[in-house]
């Protein structure tokens, strides 16, 4: 089905909208989920949380692009769901390693109130248009989707001292950019 | 602010640029081998030799498809094969002047081929691009990964799931455009693969029948473009590097790589493949051949180094479309193939029992997946040469 035609269920207030949306994102939202989480029970949870969340949201929202909608979605519920399990125990899988590689561009600056939050976004979406686009996805299939070293090599191409080098280099041209704009 | 600021922080980046991300990861926009472009080439080229003669419709897609691919004739034994399996669908969909027509599939239960007919509305010359003189001239790309995109998410969306993390499994897809040989400019071939691989090659696919009987796809495509090099800053970048070995760094070559929209309208078409999964496996006892293989160079696994060493192959099994391979797993390895990248000129062969050669080439993430350029008939089937020289000679079937 097409995403305007499950946006229409969810405002319809049908409950196909989730059956529709399940069929067609799914496993994009599982794969999200499983990559921040590790584990299948706390992924499936989280994939179930997405669609209640699209429920409650839709209306009044009616998202441009649905997969991006809830891809952001899964993600920032499954960080939400790692963060609290982490909170009793350190949980393993990418996130871990992700978070380690990122330290390196941090300093000690708070960003909790809203408007910090939304001044992040502009350095980090500014940062993000000024690379060309393969460096992007790579990028973001690293700190975005989590997905391991060897998977950004396997579809990209690249070797995997590739990959890592690219990375490296663009996390230091993002620490780079946020200490510009001090942070 | 803390490393997880920054994680969280992302989720607000601009939309296009997570679908973008979620793109690449599906493997749209997977790079081509040098060997495999110069395949492709190649194919077309014989395609057009092919094809100036009238094309038998009535034999079938897949016959004239095939035969496209390999320099000899297709053996007796190779069609009645291609007959016996291929499924003529006739599926066709019009949206927007642009009407593409599923023709036909066919399947041997670990590689699809879905072969799809163009056509463009009456002024639009398709065929032009078919046969570009350098790969850096326009070329058709199916899918349209511009900004303005109508739809943005796998081409192949198996009814299960394209991706199981749990279950070490995930679609993927590529194609070839190729002449159809009817006479008009407006009208092309794609032919379309679909693989199931493993994510981790280490673990084992807990998915036993890929393309089953209950198994149905929907196979989504979506914008036709055409892709080409910015052939004025090739030069400028030349001219700045002129005399000098260099690389063009990501930044420097923003904007080198183009496409433009032909058409950004979507067709769906539902597919269910009949295969009969047939295979052999080779390997009965132990075998060891000369392989690639991989480690980290350091803690940090920032690099990589490769050697020449002997691996065992635990197991080859063969299908009409290739084989996948399964080696024993060597200490700190993160990557065993079987192509030595020592003689351009070395290959893998299926070797039949008339000294027929069917190319194999090496593909899949983990470049254990073999693609046969044209169909093997297992019952005909004598053995596997690797590069090595090392033969796996098939059981008597």
């Amino acid at each position: 089905m097409e995403d305007q035609g499950i946006i229409a269920l969810f405002f319809k207030r049908s409950e196909q909208a989730i059956e529709e949306t399940g069929k067609k994102y799914g496993g994009y939202c599982y794969s999200i989920a499983y990559n921040i989480l590790s584990n299948r029970e706390d992924s499936e949870e989280s994939v179930s949380d997405t669609y209640l969340t699209a429920w409650n949201t839709i209306p009044p929202r009616r998202p441009n692009f649905l997969n991006a909608f809830l891809a952001k979605m899964t993600r920032h519920i499954s960080i939400d769901r790692w963060r609290k399990r982490s909170a009793q125990k350190r949980g393993g899988g990418e996130i871990i390693l992700a978070l380690d590689e990122l330290e390196e561009c941090v300093d000690t600056h708070n960003v909790e109130t809203e408007l910090a939050k939304k001044e992040l976004t502009r350095v980090l979406n500014a940062f993000l248009s000024s690379l060309p686009e393969t460096e992007r996805n790579v990028f973001l299939c690293r700190y975005w989707y989590l997905d391991s070293i060897q998977i950004i090599s396997e579809v990209s191409g690249f070797s995997q001292s590739k990959v890592t080098s690219m990375l490296h280099r663009l996390r230091g041209k993002l620490r780079k950019k946020l200490s510009e704009e001090g942070y | 602010m803390k490393a997880i600021d920054l994680l969280v922080g992302f989720n607000s980046v601009k939309d296009s640029y997570v679908i973008s991300a979620e793109e690449f990861r599906q493997g749209k926009r997977k790079r081509l081998s040098t060997r495999k472009m110069w395949l492709i080439a190649a194919v077309i080229a014989l395609t057009l030799l092919l094809v100036g003669c009238a094309v038998a419709y009535a034999n079938g897609w897949f016959q004239q498809i095939f035969s496209a691919r390999s320099e000899t004739p297709l053996s007796s034994e190779q069609i009645q094969y291609i007959q016996n399996n291929e499924q003529i669908v006739g599926q066709s969909q019009t949206k927007n002047d642009w009407t593409v027509d599923l023709k036909s599939t066919i399947c041997d239960g670990r590689t699809g081929y879905l072969v799809f007919q163009i056509t463009a509305p009456d002024d639009v010359d398709l065929e032009q691009y078919l046969n570009p003189p350098t790969l850096d001239d326009k070329r058709l790309s199916m899918g349209n990964d511009s900004a303005s995109r109508k739809a943005a998410y796998s081409l192949a969306v198996a009814s299960i799931g394209t991706v199981d993390s749990e279950r070490n499994y995930w679609y993927l897809d590529s194609g070839d455009w190729i002449a159809d040989g009817d006479g008009q400019p407006n009208t092309v071939l794609f032919c379309m693969t679909i693989r199931c691989e493993k994510m981790d090659p280490n673990k084992p696919m807990l998915l036993e029948d890929p393309f089953g009987k209950d198994v149905s796809f929907r196979i989504r495509l979506m914008g036709i473009t055409l892709e080409y090099k910015n052939q004025e800053l090739q030069r400028e970048i030349e001219e700045k590097y002129a005399g000098q070995t260099y690389i063009v760094d990501g930044e420097e070559a923003a904007g080198l790589f183009c496409s433009d929209i032909l058409t950004d309208e979507e067709w769906n078409f539902d597919v269910t493949f009949d295969s009969d999964n047939q295979f052999i496996e080779l390997i009965t006892k132990p075998v060891f051949a000369q392989a690639k293989v991989w480690r980290y160079a350091d803690e940090k696994q920032w690099e990589t180094e490769d050697s020449l060493e002997e691996v065992q192959i635990s197991s080859f099994r063969v299908t009409p479309f290739g084989a996948n391979i399964t080696f024993v797993p060597k200490s700190d390895t993160i990557g065993i193939s079987l192509d030595l990248w020592q003689d351009t000129d070395d290959e893998i062969y299926a070797v039949m029992k008339d000294e027929s050669r069917i190319k194999l080439d090496l593909t899949g993430a983990d470049a254990t997946i073999l693609q046969a350029q044209t169909p093997i008939v297992l019952s005909q089937l004598d053995y596997i040469l690797l590069e090595d020289g090392t033969k796996l000679f098939a059981p008597n079937i």
